[in-house]
């Protein structure tokens, strides 16, 4: 990068954190480069993540309302949010929390407009389009300290589960293994971390890399400080056995347990934290160091709440879908956002010492694969990635067990039958037209709940490390 | 309509000096009722009775529970305040009809009034008052002292057309906005976004 790329993608750059840069642009085995990129924090920014840090050590262990900051927070966004506004009607917010209207996924691809608020300029706007592996994609607005809050977010989880590191220049914070046909990949470092580095990699994209082992060399030479990724990239590490032993796995998107957790328990000897994060909201829970099954609620800036079908408090040791309010993002406020996940908000007090609830047994992201004739793993984000480019309104993707796939399809508008097999044969292109494909055209109704990706083959019975 | 309403000023002071009480939450419908919660449905039960009805049945009343699913709370706040209005000692209860009260209360007109203006400005506005309580007599086909049909009618277009030019103006804005964060967004998609080290 130019000092001139740097500075505006790194705002607070110090010059003496050149040597990473350095380091990670020229590494002999370094994959190539597709993307720049950087925290883009300034100073205000920076002041604002500090403080959030300082904040996340006042945990809250009385749950059974919004405390005061967030009740102050919904009514100052009453005068700011058209959203805001009209769902505060007629409640009295002292008492009448729990009959606010939700906020819904689809509420934020339709009527994003009326939830950011109408004043708040739109300069620094960034945007993180969601990976439409669970459900439509979504354009979410975020802000540069929204983003930078991650950082204390993630060394608070490392801390409770026995990474207690301070990070700063020159450590090589962590490495993002990335496992998909195509995605960005980047080396930056992060202005919060004191010029620690981090960079994004894709295991899975021959042509990024100089020799089928320079991912493992790359890795070990820059000795990350922990690993980051998601189960599926963490087994492909396993697959292509990358020896590398980091101090502490961060495992994101997907949720980690059974046969993917026991694998890559099996590979690395350190302590694996389950992250569960959305897009739509940042970083909500981590993984109890005493039981990793449970997730603590992570932030302290939002209110989470379980619901049963129809909208009601559900009972505590009963599974309800998760419902967000608050968060430090200022273009997506969220009031009673329903995430589409489903948990038992567990409210005991916990041996670990954190008095925030846990979600237990959540039923959020699974990771679903498909394979190819080879027994080949293939991402859904790249399937995501190609149907991103056309109308496509809804989709859902079967594999059955004999491993045809069924690609139903729910256009925006008519499509040509050029176009349609043009999809089929980028889709089919990903399992190396080696499985039999076939697209349908399907009327999803909005609002309706299914699931994008559906596999009815057993992993255990085609995989092992 | 029938010209023996209440006079307009005696319903506009009355819901200026709206009780404390009023303001108290509503009772939810799954939840056993607390001492200071107010059941909306058994305060218009009560007028329904006192109207000279037959208690409503729990089919009849479905819509006056509060429901996050439908953003219902605005709604049953003005209803409230309808029901209180007519409690004013100038209405003869026994001469207003039942049926009618409820299909006013159930109306699409309250619903859609609801969507619009927060009831607590039904209170503190004067001209909201106004509206109100012009639109408590019309549910009750009743006409104030003075006014023939039209004069009222008109007056009650014109206090519904200075909210809906305000909603318009609201909505211009909407859509000037709608445009920008269109535009903004479709701009930003195409850089990176900010460097985070999880991914979801």
């Amino acid at each position: 990068m130019s000092i001139q790329e740097i500075t505006q993608r790194i705002p607070l750059f110090k010059k003496e954190w050149t040597p990473t840069l350095k380091r990670l642009a020229e590494h002999e085995h370094a994959p190539r480069w597709n993307a720049l990129c950087g925290d883009r924090l300034t100073q205000e920014d920076l002041n604002f993540v500090e403080n959030f840090h300082n904040n996340l050590n006042q945990r809250k262990g009385s749950y059974s309302y919004p405390d005061h900051t967030i009740l102050k927070w919904i009514t100052d966004l009453k005068n700011q949010s058209w959203w805001f506004e009209n769902a505060l009607k007629g409640i009295l917010l002292e008492k009448e929390f729990f009959l606010i209207p939700f906020m819904s996924r689809e509420d934020l691809q339709t009527s994003l407009v009326k939830i950011v608020p109408h004043s708040l300029p739109l300069t620094n706007i960034i945007v993180n389009p969601t990976s439409g592996t669970t459900g439509q994609p979504i354009l979410c607005p975020s802000h540069p300290k929204s983003q930078g809050c991650y950082d204390p977010l993630i060394q608070f989880a490392l801390s409770k589960n026995g990474l207690s590191h301070t990070f700063s220049y020159p450590d090589m914070a962590a490495i993002q293994l990335c496992a998909q046909q195509q995605t960005i990949t980047y080396y930056t470092v992060h202005s919060y971390l004191k010029g620690a580095g981090f960079a994004k990699i894709n295991l899975n994209n021959p042509a990024d890399w100089k020799t089928p082992e320079s991912p493992a060399l790359f890795i070990e030479d820059m000795a990350p400080i922990f690993l980051s990724g998601d189960p599926f990239s963490f087994y492909q590490a396993i697959l292509k056995k990358i020896p590398y032993q980091p101090q502490a796995l961060l495992s994101t998107a997907l949720t980690l347990d059974g046969f993917l957790y026991e694998a890559i328990k099996k590979y690395y000897s350190c302590p694996i934290i389950n992250f569960y994060s959305l897009n739509e909201t940042g970083p909500l829970g981590y993984s109890c160091p005493h039981d990793p099954t449970a997730l603590h609620l992570l932030p302290t800036d939002i209110f989470i709440e379980t619901i049963t079908e129809d909208g009601h408090p559900q009972q505590e040791d009963l599974p309800g879908e998760i419902v967000v309010t608050g968060g430090r993002n200022p273009f997506l406020p969220l009031l009673r956002y329903r995430t589409g996940d489903f948990a038992i908000l567990d409210k005991t007090p916990c041996s670990c010492g954190d008095p925030q609830p846990k979600l237990k047994n959540l039923q959020a992201r699974k990771p679903v694969f498909f394979l190819d004739s080879q027994n080949n793993l293939i991402n859904p984000i790249d399937i995501s990635r190609i149907l991103k480019d056309y109308p496509v309104a809804f989709h859902q993707m079967i594999q059955s067990k004999n491993k045809s796939c069924l690609l139903y399809l729910h256009f925006f508008y008519p499509l040509s039958s050029s176009i349609q097999e043009e999809i089929k044969n980028k889709v089919s292109a990903l399992f190396q037209h080696t499985i039999s494909l076939e697209l349908a055209e399907k009327n999803f109704l909005p609002g309706e709940k299914f699931l994008p990706y559906i596999n009815e083959l057993n992993f255990k019975e085609y995989l092992s490390p | 309509m029938k010209n023996n309403g209440p006079a307009l000023s005696v319903l506009m002071q009355r819901l200026s000096a709206l009780p404390d009480d009023f303001l108290s939450p509503l009772r939810g419908a799954e939840k056993k009722p607390l001492p200071n919660e107010i059941d909306v449905c058994a305060v218009v039960s009560d007028l329904i009775f006192d109207t000279g009805g037959d208690y409503p049945g729990f089919a009849q009343m479905q819509k006056f529970y509060p429901d996050p699913q439908s953003a219902n709370m605005n709604y049953l706040r003005i209803v409230l305040l309808i029901c209180y209005i007519y409690r004013d000692p100038a209405f003869d209860l026994s001469s207003l009809n039942a049926g009618k009260i409820m299909t006013f209360l159930k109306s699409s007109r309250l619903e859609e009034l609801a969507k619009l203006i927060d009831f607590l400005d039904f209170i503190t506005d004067s001209e909201r008052r106004e509206e109100l309580s012009r639109l408590a007599l019309f549910g009750a086909s009743l006409l104030p002292p003075g006014e023939n049909e039209t004069i009222f009618q008109d007056r009650l277009t014109t206090l519904d057309s200075i909210e809906r030019h305000k909603i318009i103006e609201k909505t211009r804005a909407a859509q000037i906005r709608a445009q920008e964060l269109r535009d903004e967004l479709a701009r930003q998609a195409a850089y990176e976004a900010a460097s985070k080290m999880s991914r979801e």
